[in-house]
C-alpha cells in the first residue's frame, strides 16, 4: 500500500508564514510521500518563495513539486525553484523523481502543463504567431510529461504531477467557456501513454474532485479550494502495484 | 476610472463613465492583477438588490451610481486578503456598492479515515 498526499494552489503571499506548517504535522504518520500540484504563491516572488520554502522546509516525508501559473507572475520562477529545492523539495518540470516506499520505487514526473482545452473544443496551432505559441507550449508542456514518465520504466508505480488539468471532468464547476485556459487533452494523452496509476493537478479552484483519463487513469483535482482540506490522501493498493 | 490605472488593468476613463456591461470584466481583471488580491478563481456579478444585472444594462456606471452593486464571490486565504478585494473593487469602480461575500479559507489537516482508496 502506498500511501500519498497531494495539494495544491496553497498561494501562499508575503503574510503566509505559519499558516501551511501546522497543517502538516500529521504527514509522517499519514503519508509515504508528498505532491505540490502547483501555484505555491500567489505572485511568485522571491520573498513569497522564501515563505513557501520555510513552511515546506525538510518535511518527513518525500516531498515533489510542480510550479503553477501563478509561480511565473513574478519572472522569479528559477529563483523559486532554488529556493524550494534548497529547503528539500524536489521541483519538477520535465522531469522524474523517484522514492523507495517499503520495497517499491514509486516514480513521480512533473509538469507544469498548460491550457489550450479537450477535443471539439480546443485551440489549434493555427493562424497569428500568438495563437501558434500558446498551442506549441501547451504541447511541448505535454511532451515534456510524456518524456519524464516515459524515463520510468523501471518504477513500480508511476505518476503524474501537473498544475492544468488533463480531463475535463475536474473543471466541472468552473464555466465551460475558461476550460481552454484550465488544461489539455495532451496531457491525459502523455498519461494514459506513460501507464501512470493517478494523476494528480490543481489550478481549477471551482472545478470537481475526481475525474479519469480516456485510458482509465484516475484524475483528482487537490487544488486547496476543491479538497478543503490541507492535504488529500490517496491510497494505491497492491493490486494497483501490481499492475503497473 | 479611477485609481490604480494600467497596473491593475484599468483603462483612462473615469468610473462614471464606464458602462455597466464592461464592469464585471475589468473588476476581474484587476483582482487577477492587483498585488493586494491576485485572485483569478473569485467571481463577480452585478448583484440584485440594487440596479444591478439587466436592470441596468446601457447606463454608465455614474449613471447608475447610488444603485450599482458589485458582487464577489469565492474563497480567499486571509481576512486581510478580503479586505483588499472590497478596495480593489472600490477603486476600479468608485462609485458602486460593494458586496464582498468572500469567505476566508479555513482548511483542517485530514483524518486518516479520509484517505481515498484507488486501485
Amino acid at each position: 500500500m502506498i500511501r500519498i498526499a497531494a495539494v495544491g494552489d496553497v498561494h501562499l503571499g508575503a503574510g503566509g508564514a505559519g499558516t501551511l506548517r501546522p497543517r502538516l504535522e500529521r504527514l509522517g504518520e499519514q503519508a509515504d510521500l508528498f505532491l505540490v500540484a502547483g501555484d505555491l504563491t500567489k505572485r511568485g516572488t522571491k520573498e513569497e518563495a522564501d515563505t513557501v520554502a520555510g513552511e515546506l522546509r525538510d518535511l518527513p516525508v518525500p516531498t515533489f513539486a510542480v510550479l503553477g501559473n501563478h509561480d511565473y507572475e513574478s519572472d522569479a520562477a528559477e529563483a523559486m525553484v532554488d529556493r524550494l529545492t534548497a529547503a528539500g523539495v524536489e521541483v519538477l518540470e520535465g522531469s522524474a523523481a523517484r522514492c523507495c516506499v517499503r520495497g517499491c520505487t514509486v516514480g513521480i514526473a512533473g509538469a507544469k502543463g498548460f491550457g489550450g482545452g479537450f477535443p471539439g473544443r480546443c485551440g489549434t496551432e493555427f493562424g497569428e504567431p500568438e495563437m501558434k505559441a500558446f498551442i506549441r507550449h501547451a504541447r511541448a508542456a505535454a511532451d515534456r510529461l510524456g518524456d519524464a514518465l516515459a524515463s520510468l520504466s523501471d518504477a513500480g508505480l508511476r505518476v503524474a504531477l501537473t498544475h492544468y488539468s488533463p480531463v475535463e471532468e475536474t473543471l466541472v464547476g468552473e464555466p465551460c467557456e475558461i476550460y481552454p485556459f484550465l488544461g489539455s487533452y495532451l496531457l491525459a494523452e502523455a498519461v494514459d501513454r506513460g501507464g501512470a496509476a493517478l494523476a494528480v493537478h490543481g489550478h481549477a479552484h471551482n472545478g470537481s474532485l475526481a475525474g479519469v483519463t480516456p485510458g482509465g487513469t484516475p484524475v483528482r483535482n487537490v487544488a486547496l479550494p476543491v479538497i478543503r482540506r490541507s492535504y488529500r490522501l490517496f491510497r494505491l493498493d497492491e493490486e494497483r502495484l501490481a499492475e503497473s | 476610472m479611477s485609481g490604480r490605472g494600467r497596473e491593475a488593468g484599468e483603462g483612462d476613463r473615469g468610473g462614471g463613465d464606464l458602462p455597466v456591461e464592461y464592469v464585471v470584466g475589468h473588476v476581474e481583471d484587476a483582482l487577477a492583477r492587483d498585488p493586494r488580491v491576485s485572485e483569478q478563481g473569485l467571481r463577480v456579478a452585478l448583484g440584485a438588490g440594487g440596479l444591478g444585472g439587466e436592470a441596468a444594462g446601457g447606463l454608465t456606471a455614474g449613471e447608475a451610481a447610488g444603485g450599482l452593486v458589485v458582487v464577489v464571490t469565492g474563497t480567499v486565504a486571509t481576512a486581510r486578503h478580503k479586505a483588499a478585494i472590497t478596495e480593489v473593487v472600490r477603486s476600479v469602480v468608485p462609485v458602486a456598492r460593494v458586496r464582498n461575500e468572500t469567505t476566508v479559507a479555513d482548511y483542517p489537516e485530514p483524518s486518516p479515515s479520509q484517505a481515498e482508496e484507488l486501485g
